[in-house]
């Protein structure tokens, strides 16, 4: 086996294992058969149907990971709940901008998952990522003044830095405790 | 008291299903009946999920969770894509901010 092939074969090793548990928690047996079949159905899966490499390496630090599922688990509630009341108490007449927001990552994987979790949350999703300007552009519901597009960005902001103190390289993180955005 | 919790999750989450489809029906354009069609059914449904999990054995409960994983996993996807295409295909009504256009105008200057 070469250098190069030995190398993919570790890069989708977590896929792999990922979908073994996957296909394990399905069936909820643990047999021989079952991690077995599992395991040909996951490679099957990957030689198939190959993902792009991500050219970073991705670290995920597990206490910002908590802290994060935390607050977009609150953010989700919350903005459920405010959605819904939007829709019940001003329905058509709702107020609707698209607002942008600074990247404070340039890296690929901090803002690939900032802009899902903004999009997961009620009344934001991102429209656009424009790298070049460094900018996100977020569709938000129920904007009616500068004090709701504030805190459309403040959360967004919230949001990116614990991205980024979960998933960001060390210098990343460094530049968004500094940088202030808009 | 499984009994009452699941209870409140069940209703919270069908009420706020409610919410969502009315919002689906009077919000004004596309991007916004996309952000009532895919979030709050999205939170609705994993207080469902919630609801019924706590009723049950842990096999069918592990099920469950798989479910809302990738619910949450693949919601933002449909509602970025939606929302992208209404909005480069001009579904787009009565903006009270639009950065992106503004954005974009200023780029698409000629540079004296």
């Amino acid at each position: 086996m070469t250098m190069t092939s030995w190398r993919q074969v570790r890069r989708r090793l977590p896929t792999v294992l990922w979908l073994v548990v996957v296909w394990l928690l399905l069936w909820w047996e643990w047999t021989p058969l079952a991690v077995a079949s599992g395991i040909a159905v996951a490679v099957a899966l990957v030689v198939v149907f190959p993902l792009p490499d991500i050219t970073e390496r991705l670290v995920v630090r597990p206490f910002p990971l908590l802290l994060l599922s935390a607050y977009v688990a609150y953010d989700v509630a919350i903005s459920a709940i405010r959605v819904g009341w939007d829709a019940v108490r001003h329905g058509g007449s709702v107020s609707t901008s698209i607002v942008a927001v600074d990247l404070l990552s340039d890296d690929d994987v901090p803002t690939a998952v900032a802009a899902s979790l903004l999009t997961l949350s009620p009344g934001t999703f991102v429209v656009a990522i424009d790298r070049v300007r460094g900018r996100y552009y977020v569709h938000a519901l129920g904007t009616a003044g500068g004090s709701d597009v504030a805190q459309v960005r403040a959360t967004a902001r919230r949001l990116q830095r614990l991205v980024l103190r979960t998933f960001g390289a060390r210098e990343a993180r460094a530049t968004a405790s500094g940088r202030k955005g808009r | 008291m499984t009994d009452v919790i699941s209870a409140v999750l069940l209703i919270g989450g069908g009420l706020i299903g409610v919410a969502g489809a009315l919002g689906v029906v009077r919000f004004p354009d596309v991007m916004s009946r996309v952000q009532a069609a895919t979030k709050p059914q999205t939170f609705g449904l994993l207080l469902i999920l919630a609801g019924a999990a706590v009723r049950l054995d842990v096999k069918t409960a592990t099920g469950l969770g798989l479910v809302a994983l990738f619910q949450v996993i693949t919601a933002p996807v449909l509602a970025q894509v939606l929302g992208r295409t209404a909005y480069r295909t001009g579904h787009v009504v009565g903006l009270s901010r639009d950065d992106l256009a503004r954005d974009n105008h200023e780029h698409s200057e000629p540079q004296a």
